[in-house]
């Protein structure tokens, strides 16, 4: 009898459970960190609940990041790094800054400094993801 | 008669010896005369050479703050924005028209940015506006042409670094001199410029027909290069021997060098105003101080206003004497009108403009005194200090104008409110020292050695060395948490007080701030409570030697005190050497070194340093997590929950208050996604302040916190980290459904036991509290 009950409950947990997981998914595809203006006005204590992901790349960021990946591409490995500079200014947490970074340093030769930019960057990006396990390989080839 | 015959050949002799003596004399003093004048030639000669060819003028060094950038996607206050325009001398107005101007409807501000250049390259006019939402740049659009991804404000210059001279001054090339500046002085000063050779004597005779006719001195006739050389190698004085060597010294000038040389030399030397005990020098300098902004983006009623001023920087001074100013200015412009530089049209319309004159300098001698000192002891290893105050570098700071100001602001309004502030009633008073860096660069943004802000003095954000008190538990916290197989956050620790006897043979005895013990809690409650005793005891456990490793690992430097106190905090530290420590701990236990600099060009804007990003991993991603879990958990629920009386929750914050013995100290350091602050409040006699890190430190910081718009701290999750349920009585993991269960990120969940809850009724029962 409580076998049955407790399966009865598993099941049903499982699926409210499936639910709220698809709810979320198709919600907050990219889920990013929201700029919290000085006057906002809800005071309290933050929830528990952990902000995986740091900042959004602004656009201008990006563009900064492109005109890098092209001086990188065409060996303009100081240009690229003058790109990244900026870029980090706009966006100092993107992990995206310090991969391509890692990338600039790598092609320069400069193994210990790709290094860390790599490492820097894994730390920004939640350890699950795509950009993540793409860092960790980049980061065993130098090895 | 004969006698005057006789007579007339022995007077005739003697007055012929005469004669002969006499032209003998008058040859000899004559090459007397010739010889020294010589000499005297080849002097003034090798003085006019040795001034013109050497460095002519000690440049002072130019200290910048950072170039505000705007793009869409920006976190951006409005009215901070405007306190940065005012700061940069942009005048606000309904119609934008011109550059240098601001207008703001609501949520958008319409800026026409003046021109200018730094190192990184040159930034023409450009008029856009920008819409803000939320303290986010929603859009952005120019009002001619293509919008740009990022418009860029010129940087604030805050500080000089002068010679002994105090003279403030940019040089420019002859082929940057604007052609309509050329014209206005040759209209007004020197007509004759480009046809005499150092003197004009037509000149001369044209002011003094003038003066006479007006009987009293109207006009001048000193050349442009006779007034260079009064200027640049004579003294002031009114002589004849002053005037003949003018003259000398402007003809050989003429003679040595190019009419192009003597009018940039005249140009970059002319003084033209007053700034404080600073003096303006060049027309270069003066465009900055007049204006706001380069002489090349002036139009030509200014480049003629500048050119009136020549005759008297202080009774022409636009700002004081405005009436004054502009009839010299249309003076200017009629005289250039006259000789044909300028046609009628430009004449008149330039003759209607009203003064373009800025209300204030664009720059100060020295706004952030504090921050200045930073740079200058971070520039003091490479630069001499003769080199910092005479070669005209351009110093690229950090400086961040919108966190300085609100920093600023933030102690001014709440240190009013702490108890022993007032310096009337406190014989030593409050006193503050304040860093913010960036957590994602490890730049420093902003700097307060003083609760003044313009106070020049000690700096007790660099020098200020005061126990740190529970600032340092986070290193001994992070210490333990590196051995994921001994603790997790849930370790249970034990708050029992004890005895630790000591090899002089005393006992050391830690309490805790209530005086109290708290039996057995979790690591995490322990931390977030800021526990002396339980801290001590972990601190004992892992190991002292294995707490200075870290602390050093983390970015301390300098002597450690080596007695268990060490983990009480019993080591002095400036809030600088504190920001460094907890900068590695903001950025996921990454070093990063505080820079307050970024680049360093010489006079014409050509690199000479650098003074790249950094970084290097030194604490596991994994430790460094935990501990921002732990230090949020401070700010949620633990001794800095008071910050969210005026936070909006949004705002994800880590963060440790510090309090010292006697509260002598009040301290607090935290961090958002965006922004370290470590703040001081205590007393230069090192007396009781009454304060904890709460009621003092944490007031100030959380003020500057809740005026700027940031993201929240985020914590990307490393892979070998979960979040796991674990029974916050045991520590041990069990099941969601368990009463008592709490979800904790774990590193190595392996090395965490398992527990199964203890009846199938607290498990219904655990789980429905779960889901409500």
């Amino acid at each position: 009898m409580v076998l049955g009950i407790r399966f009865i409950v598993g099941i049903f947990q499982q699926t409210i459970l499936w639910l709220l997981l698809s709810l979320v998914v198709a919600c907050a595809s990219g889920p990013t960190a929201k700029i919290v203006a000085s006057q906002e006005g809800q005071v309290g204590a933050p929830s528990a609940t952990y902000q995986e992901t740091s900042q959004t790349v602004p656009k201008a960021a990006q563009t900064l990041l492109m005109g890098a990946q092209q001086a990188l591409d065409q060996g303009d490995s100081r240009g690229a790094e003058r790109y990244i500079e900026k870029a980090q200014r706009l966006a100092p947490s993107a992990g995206e800054v310090y991969a391509l970074w890692g990338a600039v340093y790598a092609t320069e030769g400069q193994l210990d400094l790709a290094q860390s930019m790599y490492q820097r960057a894994l730390a920004l990006f939640p350890g699950n993801s795509s950009q993540a396990s793409a860092i960790r390989e980049r980061l065993n080839a130098l090895r | 008669m004969p006698a005057k015959k006789k007579k007339a050949p022995k007077k005739s002799a003697t007055s012929a010896k005469k004669g002969i003596f006499r032209s003998a004399l008058t040859y000899k003093l004559l090459a007397v005369f010739v010889v020294l004048f010589g000499a005297w030639l080849i002097y003034l000669d090798a003085q006019v050479r040795y001034k013109f060819e050497g460095n002519r003028w000690q440049l002072p060094a130019q200290v910048y703050a950072r170039a505000l950038e705007l793009y869409e996607g920006q976190a951006l206050n409005l009215d901070n924005l405007e306190k940065e325009l005012n700061l940069l001398a942009y005048e606000k107005t309904n119609a934008v028209a011109k550059a240098g101007t601001y207008s703001r409807n609501g949520q958008r501000i319409r800026i026409f940015r003046r021109g200018h250049q730094t190192v990184e390259g040159e930034f023409p006019a450009v008029d856009f506006t920008i819409h803000v939402a939320g303290d986010v740049v929603k859009s952005m659009r120019a009002a001619q042409g293509q919008t740009a991804a990022i418009y860029n404000l010129e940087p604030y210059k805050f500080a000089g670094l002068y010679p002994a001279s105090k003279e403030e001054r940019q040089l420019l090339r002859y082929d940057e001199l604007p052609e309509g500046l050329v014209a206005a002085l040759i209209a007004t000063e020197d007509r004759d410029f480009f046809e005499h050779h150092g003197v004009s004597p037509k000149g001369i005779a044209r002011a003094a027909i003038a003066n006479l006719k007006a009987g009293r001195t109207v006009q001048g006739g000193s050349t442009l290069t006779q007034q260079l050389v009064k200027n640049f190698y004579l003294t002031r004085e009114r002589s004849l021997s002053r005037k003949v060597n003018e003259a000398l010294m402007a003809l050989m000038l003429d003679a040595r060098y190019t009419k192009e040389d003597i009018l940039e030399a005249y140009a970059n030397d002319i003084y033209l105003g007053q700034s404080g005990n600073t003096a303006i020098h060049g027309f270069a300098m003066a465009s900055l101080f007049y204006f706001g902004k380069a002489l090349v983006y002036c139009d030509i009623d200014e480049l003629a206003l500048l050119v009136g001023m020549v005759k008297g920087p202080s009774y022409y001074d636009p700002r004081r004497n405005p009436d004054r100013a502009l009839a010299r200015r249309n003076l200017v412009l009629k005289l250039m009108h006259e000789e044909g530089w300028i046609d009628e049209d430009v004449w008149r319309n330039a003759s209607a403009r009203a003064l373009q004159t800025s209300k204030k300098p664009t720059f100060q001698a020295n706004r952030y005194p504090a921050f200045l000192d930073l740079v200058k002891r971070q520039l003091s290893a490479e630069y001499p200090e003769e080199a910092l105050r005479s070669e005209g570098l351009k110093i690229y700071t950090t400086l961040d104008p919108q966190i300085q100001m609100n920093l600023e602001a933030s102690i001014d309004t709440q240190m009013a409110s702490l108890p022993g502030a007032s310096e009337a009633q406190n014989p030593s008073p409050l006193q503050v020292g304040a860093v913010v860096t960036a957590v994602g660069t490890g730049e420093v943004l902003g700097l307060m050695g003083d609760k003044r802000g313009r106070f020049s003095g000690f700096n007790r954000a660099l020098d200020a060395r005061r126990a740190i008190g529970s600032l340092i538990k986070p290193a001994v916290y992070l210490s333990a948490l590196r051995h994921p197989n001994k603790y997790n956050l849930l370790s249970p620790l034990s708050d029992q007080g004890f005895g630790l006897e000591m090899s002089n043979g005393e006992t050391w005895e830690p309490k805790n701030f209530d005086g109290k013990s708290h039996g057995s809690l979790p690591l995490m409650d322990a931390f977030a409570k800021s526990l002396n005793i339980a801290t001590a005891r972990l601190g004992l456990e892992v190991g002292l030697d294995e707490v200075r490793d870290t602390l050093r690992e983390l970015g301390v430097e300098g002597d450690l005190n080596p007695y268990p106190s060490l983990l009480l905090g019993a080591q002095a530290m400036s809030p600088f050497e504190v920001a460094k420590f907890y900068q590695t701990i903001a950025s996921n236990g990454f070093n990063m070194p505080l820079r307050a600099i970024r680049e360093v060009s010489d006079a014409r804007y050509q690199v000479i340093s650098r003074y790249p990003f950094q970084v290097q991993q030194v604490i596991e991603p994994e430790a460094t997590f935990l501990l921002q879990a732990a230090m949020r958990e401070t700010m949620r629920k633990g001794t800095g929950r008071s910050a969210y009386r005026r936070l909006p929750k949004a705002l994800v914050t880590a963060g440790k208050t510090g309090t010292t013995n006697d509260n002598r100290d009040s301290w607090f350091a935290g961090f958002s996604g965006d922004y370290l602050g470590v703040i001081w409040v205590g007393k230069d006699d090192n007396s009781s302040t009454q304060l904890t890190g709460a009621s003092g430190a944490l007031k100030l910081w959380t003020g500057f916190m809740a005026a700027i718009p940031q993201y929240p701290l985020a914590m990307p999750r490393p892979s070998a980290v979960d979040l796991l349920w674990v029974d916050k009585q045991t520590g041990r993991r069990t099941d969601e459904a368990c009463a008592g269960a709490r979800p904790i990120p774990i590193w190595g969940s392996t090395n965490v036991p398992y527990q199964t809850c203890e009846s199938g009724f607290e498990s219904f029962s655990g789980w429905l509290k779960s889901w409500f």
